[in-house]
């Protein structure tokens, strides 16, 4: 049997790929602006070195390495949303799987990349392959980073290849666009046997990703964590991270897909929902986070060693307290009072607080790293105000970030259209099959008649 | 060269790690796209 994965009521997912407006060209004119805007301050970092930066002694890590681990943080998303809900079996998670993912393949260039721009000699990169000594937890990063980037480029592809097949051979597109699908679809005819084996493959490749993130964001944390500087030295760091990193994720995919649903009219694909339960979602994250900040902070005050504390007081009462306190209002407050009422737990409501919590978890890579190097354990007290270089550099990193993602919905559909047509054939009845293997008393005459 | 480090074994686990994941990786896209046998 031989079918491409495609119902008729799908076709609108393909429109996209075949029509574009203004609205596009005018985007796609402002980003590149902005990248330009980046592109022409990291060459004065590169002519001028670092000194053109707010970094000092003692302060030798700004918003690039904040931004490092936020970005790397953000990329979390797509395995959390797309592998964990396909190893749970949530049905609901279908229609945004693809967005999340490339959430998580997007932003990890930029991620890593962040390093890059952290040195005043990129080439100096190179350095970790030619010398990297493993004792050092940079080596671990680089080692967990360039295994997720590529596992997570992997599953993105293995995902998108029966939708490329399609676009291959239903799409009337340019002569550029249609060798690219050939090549991209590698021969792929949509059997039978081809559909159970990349079900095999994507169920391997979900639970290698989610044992990857936790390692990866563990590590992440582990190249301060593993350093005795006051706030950093603490065994909890490693969750901590990993738990802020779910929780941005998570708001990143909601922006990204209401952004999708009403730019691509997806109306009929994400419906409210599924983003009722990704709003439920992101606010058990809120508590979670509440909860490890309080724990976090909590220690480190009734502990009260003199060098913790002045990392401490620093974020609490001095010159980093409105930081922290706006950082506690995005991350909770906000989340807590809007999607906690059902009134407000709306559409608009789930975007509002995923933006806020997406800047108070950038505010929170802020307070985490910079803090900490302002109260040096040997005493002292440094300063830290990032440049027009850093901030342009740093905005024209998420210029770039949305540009690949706007450009990606206009090469490839950003539904998995061939995941929609495999819940419809399969996924009903299973998931009535699985409910009656597990529920006492369940007999056929209490299962759905078929009209 | 930097003094006094073991001349970038780190370096080597990364690239054979990474080496190691795109021969899987390969491997598993060649498992994907086997041509069905006839008959």
């Amino acid at each position: 049997m031989k079918h491409d994965g495609v119902a008729q009521e799908d076709a609108a997912l393909f429109e996209p790929l075949i029509r574009t407006g203004r609205g596009f060209y005018i985007t796609v004119a402002v980003l590149l602006a902005i990248i330009a805007l980046g592109v022409y301050a990291y060459l004065r970092q590169l002519i001028y070195g670092l000194g053109v930066t707010g970094m000092n002694r003692p302060l030798f890590w700004g918003i690039y390495i904040t931004n490092f681990v936020f970005f790397i943080g953000l990329s979390h998303a797509g395995t959390l949303v797309s592998a964990i809900l396909r190893i749970v079996k949530a049905e609901w998670r279908r229609p945004f799987t693809r967005a999340a993912e490339a959430v998580t393949v997007f932003s990890l260039p930029f991620g890593a990349g962040s390093i890059i721009l952290d040195l005043g000699r990129p080439d100096r990169m190179l350095n970790t392959i030619l010398y990297g000594r493993f004792q050092s937890a940079i080596m671990w990063d680089v080692t967990c980073i360039s295994l997720y980037m590529l596992s997570s480029i992997f599953y993105f592809y293995l995902a998108l290849i029966p939708d490329i097949a399609v676009c291959r051979d239903r799409l009337d597109v340019g002569s550029f666009r249609a060798r690219l699908y050939r090549f991209l679809a590698l021969g792929w005819t949509g059997t039978e046997r081809q559909y159970h084996r990349l079900d095999r493959l994507m169920d391997i490749m979900a639970v290698w990703l989610t044992m990857l993130v936790v390692i990866v964001h563990t590590v992440v944390a582990w190249i301060f964590g593993m350093t005795i500087v006051p706030g950093w030295h603490s065994a909890f760091i490693g969750p901590y991270f990993l738990a802020g990193a779910i929780f941005s994720g998570v708001g990143a995919v909601i922006i990204a897909t209401v952004i999708l649903r009403r730019v691509y009219h997806l109306e009929e694909y994400i419906k409210p929902v599924h983003i009722n339960a990704m709003s439920l979602f992101l606010l058990s994250l809120s508590l979670l986070w509440f909860y490890l900040t309080f724990v976090e902070y909590f220690t480190t005050f009734y502990g009260n060693e003199p060098a913790h504390m002045a990392v401490f007081n620093a974020k609490f009462s001095q010159e980093f307290s409105p930081l922290f306190w706006a950082m506690v209002v995005c991350c909770f407050v906000i989340p807590v009072v809007i999607l906690g009422n059902p009134r407000t737990r709306t559409i608009t409501g789930a975007v509002v607080v995923s933006i806020f919590v997406n800047i108070g978890m950038w505010l929170e890579r802020c307070i985490v790293i910079i803090p900490s190097m302002a109260r040096p354990r040997m005493g002292g007290i440094g300063s830290y105000t990032p440049t027009w270089v850093e901030w342009a550099i740093t905005i024209a990193c998420f210029a770039s970030f949305i540009l690949l993602y706007v450009l990606f919905t206009k090469l490839f559909p950003v539904v998995a259209v061939w995941e929609m047509h495999e819940a419809r054939q399969r996924s009903i009845p299973e998931a009535v099959e699985r409910v009656r293997s597990y529920m006492p008393g369940a007999t056929a005459s209490s299962l759905p008649r078929e009209e | 060269m930097v003094r006094g480090s073991s001349m970038g074994e780190g370096g080597i686990i990364v690239l054979v790690v990474v080496a190691v994941a795109v021969a899987v990786f390969l491997s598993m896209l060649i498992w994907l796209m086997q041509p069905e046998k006839k008959g």
